[in-house]
């Protein structure tokens, strides 16, 4: 919690308002799955933002949160790591960042070399993984009709690997 | 001061996290055993990091209570609520029996189910907003929600049941399951590869000290 009020305050010195910071805006809820939902649900019904940004981890309450954001009217991005709820993001919110979106929108918004590099290393290393893929895929449906030695080698190696 | 506010903790991260890569991939019971005690320590610092939150959560709702803010009547209950258990946790114990438990098994917990339970209304919801042939794309999802909502439920099998054993490739069931394992299966191992390649990065980045976002401002 004190990392997000850090970061907020930052966020308003960067932007030029120091001023309007007010520490109690960041509070800790609950630990308590739908204690947190039902708590969140009722400061969107009651307050009315207009954006509402989901960020992060998320189970059951995707939805819940996704919804109740939505019935207000607000304008709702969500991103997430949980590949069972992006679905139900993808449904509620305006925008949703699946994926790896998550973790280049800052490397996206900034254009800060460090990041930017860091982004351009893990595209680099997924296009490595995908020729890899397919060369293994070609190789093991080769080796299903002739059983050559070489491909049975290879195909041991990345079954210990 | 520069030293103890920005170093140490780089010093303390860069540890920390190159400790809990090299140990997981060295298979002696020495490894094992700092990464046992690495999770009693977080498991400690945990405790103290929802101590902080408690303390936040107490100011931030007597705070609205004193001053009564819109919505302090909200904070009543919550403050009420939490010093209750808080005081019969203490007092009598957390055993199963007690005060505690039996206000965590008669209110907590039906509540908790009475809020998921609201997910069921909040899919039929989304679902009506969300699935409309807009396009081929959104007509391609609602075809495949319709197959899939039906053949996991018990009507799918009776419709499927009804197809000769010819035509079992309609069956709903067959098809829900193809739908599940190659199309959605395919794309969630992408999405996990992706998330997976830029989670290392990120990590290596707070571990070198690249990102110190974690530590506010200079």
């Amino acid at each position: 919690m004190s990392v997000c009020q850090e970061i907020v305050r930052d966020a308003y010195t960067n932007a030029g308002r120091p001023e309007e910071y007010d520490s109690t805006d960041v509070f800790f809820i609950a630990g308590e799955q739908f204690s947190y939902t039902a708590a969140v649900d009722g400061l969107m019904m009651r307050e009315k933002p207009a954006a509402n940004f989901f960020l992060g981890t998320f189970a059951a309450e995707s939805l819940l949160l996704a919804e109740a954001g939505a019935m207000t009217g607000a304008i709702q991005i969500a991103g997430t790591d949980s590949t069972y709820q992006i679905p139900f993001f993808v449904v509620a919110c305006d925008y949703c960042l699946i994926g790896e979106e998550l973790y280049a929108a800052s490397a996206y918004l900034s254009h800060e070399p460090r990041l930017m590099g860091t982004l351009r290393t893990a595209d680099t290393v997924k296009i490595i993984i995908a020729i890899l893929l397919f060369l293994s895929v070609t190789m093991v449906t080769i080796n299903q009709w002739t059983n050559i030695e070489i491909l049975n080698i290879i195909k041991h190696i990345f079954t210990v690997l | 001061m520069e030293f103890w506010k920005r170093r140490v903790p780089l010093i303390i991260v860069f540890c920390a996290g190159m400790t809990m890569i090299i140990t997981y991939y060295i298979p002696q019971q020495w490894a094992t055993d700092v990464l046992t005690g690495y999770s009693k320590w977080f498991q400690v610092i945990q405790g103290f990091a929802l101590l902080l939150g408690v303390v936040s959560l107490t100011q931030v709702h007597s705070t609205k209570i004193l001053k009564q803010r819109p919505g302090w009547a909200y904070s009543l209950v919550m403050m009420i609520s939490f010093l209750t258990m808080m005081i019969s946790g203490f007092v009598w114990g957390i055993k199963e029996g007690k005060a505690f438990m039996w206000i965590f098994n008669n209110v907590t917990t039906p509540l908790a189910s009475t809020v998921f339970s609201m997910l069921a209304f909040y899919i039929a919801s989304a679902a009506y907003r969300a699935f409309r042939a807009r396009s081929l794309e959104a007509s391609i999802m609602l075809i495949s929600a319709i197959i899939v909502m039906i053949g996991r439920v018990a009507f799918g099998e009776m419709l499927s049941q009804l197809l000769p054993d010819s035509l079992s490739f309609l069956k709903l069931d067959e098809i829900t399951q193809w739908l599940l394992r190659s199309p959605v299966g395919a794309a969630k191992r992408a999405i996990v590869i992706g998330m997976a390649l830029s989670g290392v990065t990120i990590s290596l980045r707070i571990i070198l000290g690249l990102e110190r976002t974690y530590m506010g401002s200079d």
